[in-house]
């Protein structure tokens, strides 16, 4: 029988049965060399689990904690079900919409001019994407290829079992190249994500979520490391956000947007723009 | 069902904050610097989040939020710390530091500083199996599990480990009685 150095671990470790053990005796007796490996393998019966329990290790970093906590909250989750969506499309929209209401409460408020830097108290759905958007880094990103079948499928359950009407916005004209689009939620309520990449420096995201409040001009603000740039059309909330270091020009890109000059990514035939979503039967 | 199979939002919501300092000190071992474990643990989570929907019933979320810190570790921040030989040891940063016990055996407390030492000094491959079983206290197969690769592998890596180890012990500490079956 050939003694390797898992049968040794395994009879010193007594998870032999007796015959094994009786084996790995008998070969030992006969080969100098097997019995120097049995003698080290004894040897590193250790309490391991007791010396690195000793060994003292910085804490959980608080900042760290809060941004698990946040994600956790703020995490991305797989598209609703469209089949269950489907019966309560209408009663769905009307209770999101009630419930962004009282949750957009904290919006930011209308700032001195059409683009001043905000001051005023950040949207916690803002807040958040923020927080999540800072955790992208260009490497994060810079493998993705974009996938156009789960990008039809993604934008297809935004607009059909979210009543979401959206688009992907063509930033090729800007130097951004379209990766990836995500539904999250946030407490609940689905924010999609745009995630774009530059040439250079970090990427780019466009978070839009339902936000029935009137229509609000584009305003630019900071929110912890990233750049925003927000405004509200046809009851939905956006936000553009980019790391603050960035060369990016996110005032003009979101007028780009918002002004619709941007072209849909896909042929509106790909994704029809049917706002709302179909009665059911 | 794939939807039925998968985890629900608030399961991994709910785990992700609580197994936080084990991803931590995994973190940490492995990259073997704060500023490091720190960009790992959260790039994990991401992760983990983006494919919730990946994780299969039945199967340990600790296992497989490790698979997620180890790969992310294997492509990411390895790669990066191969390229910039500037990252500070953990050993360094910490200064060796260990928790004190009045009651503690002087020979044991040198034994266990000499045991940490060992594990860190073992190649990557080995050390990462090392810290799953022998530290974390994970079964081969979770190891496999975490590791992506078969239990084999991880009993071999094992075995590897402890022999350049129990070498290490048999001629640079003869002085100090090894704990047999004391292995957690």
């Amino acid at each position: 029988m050939s003694i390797d150095d898992t049968l040794l671990m395994a009879y010193v470790d007594g998870e032999l049965s007796a015959e094994g053990r009786g084996e790995v005796e008998a070969a030992v007796e006969h080969s100098p060399e097997l019995a120097e490996r049995l003698s080290a393998m004894r040897a590193s019966a250790l309490p391991y689990g007791a010396a690195f329990e000793r060994q003292v290790l910085p804490a959980v970093p608080v900042e760290l904690a809060r941004r698990i906590q946040e994600l956790a909250i703020v995490s991305a989750a797989a598209p609703a079900p469209i089949k269950a969506m489907r019966v309560w499309p209408r009663l769905a929209a009307a209770f999101i919409a009630g419930a962004l209401l009282s949750l957009l409460a904290l919006e930011l408020r209308p700032g001195t001019g059409p683009l001043s830097a905000a001051s005023a108290p950040v949207a916690p759905w803002i807040q958040a994407v923020a927080d999540y958007q800072q955790l992208y880094s260009r490497e994060t990103l810079a493998s993705v290829t974009e996938d156009s079948r789960l990008t039809r499928e993604v934008v297809g359950n935004l607009q059909r079992a979210d009543a979401l009407p959206i688009q992907i916005p063509d930033l090729h004209g800007a130097g951004l190249s379209f990766k990836r689009v995500q539904r999250l939620n946030f407490h609940g309520q689905p924010v999609v994500q745009m995630v774009y990449l530059p040439e250079h420096g970090g990427p780019v995201a466009l978070c839009v979520t339902r936000d029935s409040r009137p229509d609000a001009e584009l305003k630019a603000g900071q929110v912890g490391e990233m750049q925003t740039v927000t405004w509200r059309r046809d009851n939905l909330g956006y936000v553009l956000l980019v790391a603050k270091d960035s060369s990016i020009d996110l005032e003009r890109l979101g007028q780009e947007i918002a002004s619709g000059a941007a072209a849909a990514l896909y042929s509106s035939a790909l994704f029809p723009s049917t706002h709302a979503p179909s009665r059911p039967s | 069902m794939p939807q039925a199979a998968a985890m629900t939002s608030d399961d991994l919501s709910a785990a992700l904050p609580t197994l936080l300092p084990r991803l931590w000190r995994f973190a940490l071992r492995l990259a073997a610097n704060r500023h490091d474990a720190e960009d790992l643990v959260q790039k994990a989570c991401v992760r983990a989040l983006e494919r919730r929907h990946q994780l299969q019933p039945g199967s340990s979320v600790l296992s497989w939020l490790f698979s997620i810190v180890h790969t992310v570790w294997l492509n990411e921040i390895r790669a990066r710390q191969i390229r910039n030989r500037a990252s500070m040891q953990l050993s360094d940063e910490l200064g060796d530091s260990f928790t004190e016990s009045a009651a503690l055996n002087p020979e044991v407390d040198a034994m266990h500083r000499q045991v940490v030492a060992a594990v860190e000094q073992l190649p990557d491959a080995q050390r990462a199996v090392m810290l799953l079983v022998a530290i974390e206290g994970l079964s081969y197969r979770e190891a496999a599990e975490a590791l992506a690769v078969p239990i084999g592998t991880v009993m071999s890596r094992l075995a590897r480990a402890r022999l350049t180890i129990g070498r290490l012990f048999s001629t640079q500490t003869s002085n100090v009685q090894p704990l047999r079956g004391a292995l957690s």
